[in-house]
């Protein structure tokens, strides 16, 4: 069921990288900036939100991809990688969860976490062996070698292959493997389900990190399955969704830094805990590095984001056939283009006529060009929906860093194009570009149910009974802020281009949760703003700018942030119908402070992502 | 079967307890409203415990038709393992005895486990039955099929206890959605699980519960379809009968090979089961449950005057035999 690029019908599909064959996932991946901080041997967490590339970076990591990349770059290869993906699979059951609090809790869970690493070790050897291994004679004395390891140890004995009558090959091998480690998955979950009605006890055997892991691992090296000077990378896809006992468990593991094994952890920004089982934290850099892959971009300058969606998407044309560059694919409005390059021209010249020298005035005109263009618009014909949002540019602006938006909303654009088009669509419309990132600003904010916002809304909250509150306090918050920023945007002030907030102050504990959601969910960016002084630093929430359309606001380059007292965006997380009333009146006391009424209640500086 | 006729089954049968479950829904009232209670042993209503401590309206004139015989259990319907051990020590507590379950509101995820623990207690010679009334019509005040609404948002995927199947890491996914007419939510779990596959269920007008049922039914399912044109097929099955959407769905993931397969059981509570006995038969099989952000609480369902019984002892049986080489 792998996927095969060649006869793709949507260039821009959103593949789920497990399923891509090996040269499909060397011929799409194209981010080696990300890729480079990931191969160092260490223990690290790579967060950020769905989307953003974390699966396929894994991919890319494991061995009949890295066996492909090395070649052509000619490169030797210094590490083996086994990718362990978490979710859907047995070890988040909630019968495991639902042990905290009982005896069997810490040893069940990690029994249960180890035969679950196992198993992704065997499952799939053509991923993580060599293909000379996996004919090798040296499986049989890898077997014999563990049998003899667990026939002696009473904890373990049921981990113990069987051949009867069949000769020992690497498949076999890696099929019995699989099958007593779902014999022994299938007893321990009986054992969970069991345990929840009363205190049974466990007499079958336990995996450990030692017994289990560490012991496959080491003897796959002794017999050269693995090469013995290899670093060996446990790529664990979505650790978030570990329970608590087991992620204390991962802690353990990750802490204990045995030299040759080293866990690189993907998590959606909800990892639970980095305490272990015995209450210690692990600490960063000691135990761990830390990967803020969504963020990656905006650090080291927007322009290598932007490079890296147009590599993406001359890749993918190419699979199509079509030699055309992303800006050709992706158009601009020419009329809208020259309508806004006549206006800029036209408040330049006002402004030089007012005694600003040239650059300032072309400066000026830059910043607010398109504040006045959406205005005579909004102003006067009451159409400011007709502002298009197209051209590459704007396109890789909305996609807020998420490779997954900007190929998500390209697949969608190419459908709907796909329809007036035929066969082969050459180029998207600049008005389907603009009805697509429309119709996902809009799906993000709105309260109708429609199958299209799907895609961006979806939810994956801990049974905590608040949650729902605390998305209609987030949903508050994200339509406050957009309104705020879009009164701005229409104000006559200097700079008007906002899209985020640092606080003045230290935020209440209830709205910090409710933005760290946002951060979960993708709603908000976290980064850093300096103070005047350059000495301290302040966390500074970013909306994403897929929600730009919704709330007409300009998604280009530069954009200020307003620096804001807590307690005024705080309100916002209560609104109800007086929503627009609230944002009217902080919009008018900010306005206000600017002619001296409150000063230093906002002001403009850059960004520190 | 008409509803009006559920109380002379009942003086037939003379069950020693009829377990209900609360809702904001009417149809958790139906039968307690109808049935001769002086039939009925005792029985037990399972009610919220994250709702208020009251029980709502619906939910107060099932408790007092079913008179001073039925206890009122709490259970936490967001809590997987509260619910394993309410419904667990239900049935322990009542082995051998013939039982009645009125399965029309519980969440599938509530009816998976009672199932699991239902068919252990068939097996230890307890007779169950189970009852359900259908809709009449789902979201009635909204005319516009496309805007007919169940549910909104998913705030979690998991797999239920008793049902978390063998799932191996490296076998492609595929997914069995039996479709109704929850579509965001359908697309939400999908879009969590991103399966290699999906095999898209859902009943035609011979074999839904009506034919309006069926018409919207087939609405969702080509919206989904559209979707996921790249990796959907689609299947017709019978929603109305048990055994016969058993047979179905087991042929269909009999032709799946050696994958990862995750049942969604997402239409009615007849194909629920349904799709529950087939994960029963195949302990590799997964199903998940996909709790919603929020019901339509104001405008949900109808209740029809039928109701459609069964027992699982004639089930049980059926495996059984099926079992046989």
């Amino acid at each position: 069921m792998a996927i095969k690029l060649e006869g793709i019908h949507n260039p821009f599909r959103v593949f789920v990288p497990d399923e891509l064959e090996p040269k499909d996932a060397d011929y799409l991946w194209c981010d080696n900036n990300r890729y480079e901080r990931l191969v160092d041997p260490n223990n690290t967490f790579l967060n950020g939100p769905r989307g953003c590339g974390k699966s396929m970076l894994f991919r890319v990591l494991e061995n009949d991809v890295q066996r492909l990349r090395l070649k052509s770059l000619e490169c030797e290869r210094r590490f083996t990688s086994i990718y362990v993906p978490v979710k859907s699979y047995v070890v988040v059951s909630p019968e495991f969860a639902a042990l905290r609090g009982k005896q069997s809790d810490y040893y069940i869970n990690e029994h249960i976490l180890c035969l679950h690493v196992l198993s992704a070790l065997f499952s799939r050897p053509e991923r993580i062996f060599d293909e000379q291994e996996l004919s090798s004679e040296e499986w049989r004395a890898f077997v014999d070698s563990w049998n003899a390891f667990h026939k002696e140890n009473l904890a373990t004995k049921d981990l113990v292959i069987k051949f009867d009558g069949l000769s020992v090959n690497a498949e076999t091998v890696c099929r019995q493997f699989t099958a007593t480690l779902e014999k022994l998955v299938s007893g321990v979950q009986h054992y969970a389900r069991t345990v929840l009605d009363e205190q049974l006890s466990y007499t079958d055997s336990l995996a450990t990190y030692d017994t289990g892991i560490l012991k496959a691992i080491e003897l796959l090296q002794h017999h050269n399955l693995i090469a013995r000077d290899h670093y060996v990378y446990l790529l664990l896809d979505d650790a978030d969704e570990l329970n608590l006992t087991q992620t204390e468990i991962l802690n353990s593991w990750i802490g204990r830094r045995s030299g040759k094994l080293f866990f690189k952890v993907s998590t959606q920004l909800g990892y639970k805990t980095f305490r272990t089982s015995t209450g210690r934290v692990i600490q960063r850099p000691h135990d761990y590095e830390h990967i803020d892959i969504w963020t990656t971009y905006t650090r080291s300058g927007f322009e290598e984001y932007q490079n890296l969606i147009a590599d993406i998407v001359t890749k993918r044309l190419i699979l199509k056939g079509i030699n055309k560059t992303p800006q050709e694919y992706f158009p601009l409005d020419p009329d809208q283009e020259k309508k806004i390059l006549d206006l800029k021209q036209g408040i330049a010249a006002e402004a030089e006529k007012e005694g600003m020298d040239r650059r300032k005035a072309l400066d000026h005109a830059y910043r607010i060009v398109e504040s006045e263009y959406l205005k005579q618009l909004g102003g006067l014909s009451k159409s400011s929906h007709t502002y298009k949002y197209c051209g590459f540019d704007t396109l890789v602006d909305v996609s807020s860093c998420l490779v997954r938006n900007f190929l998500e909303a390209a697949a969608q654009m190419y459908l709907f194009a796909k329809a007036d088009q035929g066969r082969v669509v050459q180029q998207i419309p600049p008005e389907v570009q603009d009805a697509v990132l429309r119709l996902n600003a809009y799906k993000e904010i709105t309260d109708e149910p429609d199958e299209v916002r799907a895609g961006f809304y979806y939810r994956f909250d801990s049974e905590d009974p608040a949650s729902q509150r605390d998305s209609v306090a987030l949903m508050n918050l994200v339509k406050g802020l957009g309104g705020l920023f879009q009164k701005m945007l229409l104000s006559d002030r200097s700079e008007r281009r906002y899209f985020s907030v640092a606080f003045q102050d230290r935020p209440s504990e209830y709205l910090k949760k409710i933005l760290d959601l946002g951060v979960q969910r993708g709603l908000f960016q976290r980064g850093f703003v300096g103070d005047k002084e350059g000495i301290t630093k302040r966390p500074l929430y970013i909306m994403t700018r897929t929600l730009a359309p919704a709330f007409k606001l300009i998604v280009k380059s530069y954009a200020g942030h307003l620096s804001i007292s807590s307690a005024s965006v705080e309100q916002f997380l209560y609104a109800d119908v007086s929503l627009p009333t609230m944002i009217n009146k902080l919009y008018k006391s900010i306005v206000g402070a600017e002619y001296g009424e409150q000063q230093g209640l906002f002001e403009d500086s850059e960004e520190i992502f | 079967m008409k509803l009006s006729e559920l109380s002379l089954k009942a003086k037939e049968s003379q069950p020693d307890l009829f377990i209900a479950s609360g809702s904001f829904e009417p149809r958790c009232a139906s039968i307690a409203k109808t049935i001769d209670v002086t039939y009925l042993g005792k029985s037990i209503f399972l009610a919220n415990q994250r709702n208020a401590t009251e029980l709502g309206p619906e939910e107060e004139v099932a408790v007092k038709c079913l008179g001073d015989e039925c206890l009122v259990t709490r259970v936490d319907l967001e809590s997987p393992s509260g619910i394993w051990s309410v419904v667990g020590r239900i049935f322990r507590e009542h082995e051998g005895q013939r039982i009645w379950v009125d399965i029309t509101t519980m969440t599938r995820e509530l009816l998976a486990v009672v199932l699991c623990h239902a068919i252990t207690a068939v097996r230890q010679s307890t007779d169950i039955t189970f009852l359900y009334v259908p809709a009449e019509e789902y979201n009635p005040r909204e005319r516009d099929i496309a805007r007919k609404w169940l549910s909104r948002g998913c705030r979690i995927v998991q797999p239920i206890i008793g049902y978390s199947g063998i799932i191996v890491p490296g076998k492609p996914l595929v997914t069995v959605l039996l479709m109704g007419f929850e579509l965001e939510r359908a697309l939400l779990t999908l879009n969590y699980l991103e399966p290699q596959k999906i095999i898209l269920c859902s009943g035609n007008s011979n074999s839904s519960i009506s034919a309006p049922h069926a018409e919207a039914n087939e609405y969702f399912k080509s919206k989904l379809d559209a979707l996921y044109s790249d990796r959907c097929t689609t299947h017709n099955i019978v929603l109305n009968d048990v055994t016969k959407a058993w047979g179905q769905l087991q042929m269909i993931v009999d032709q799946l090979g050696d994958v990862n397969v995750i049942l969604m059981p997402m239409n009615t509570k007849i194909s629920t089961v349904a799709a529950l006995l087939v994960a029963l038969d195949n302990p590799r099989i997964q199903v998940v449950y996909s709790r919603p952000e929020v019901y339509n609480t104001e405008d949900y369902a109808t209740p029809s005057d039928n109701v459609v019984m069964f027992s699982l002892n004639d089930i049980n049986a059926i495996q059984v035999q099926q079992s046989q080489p």
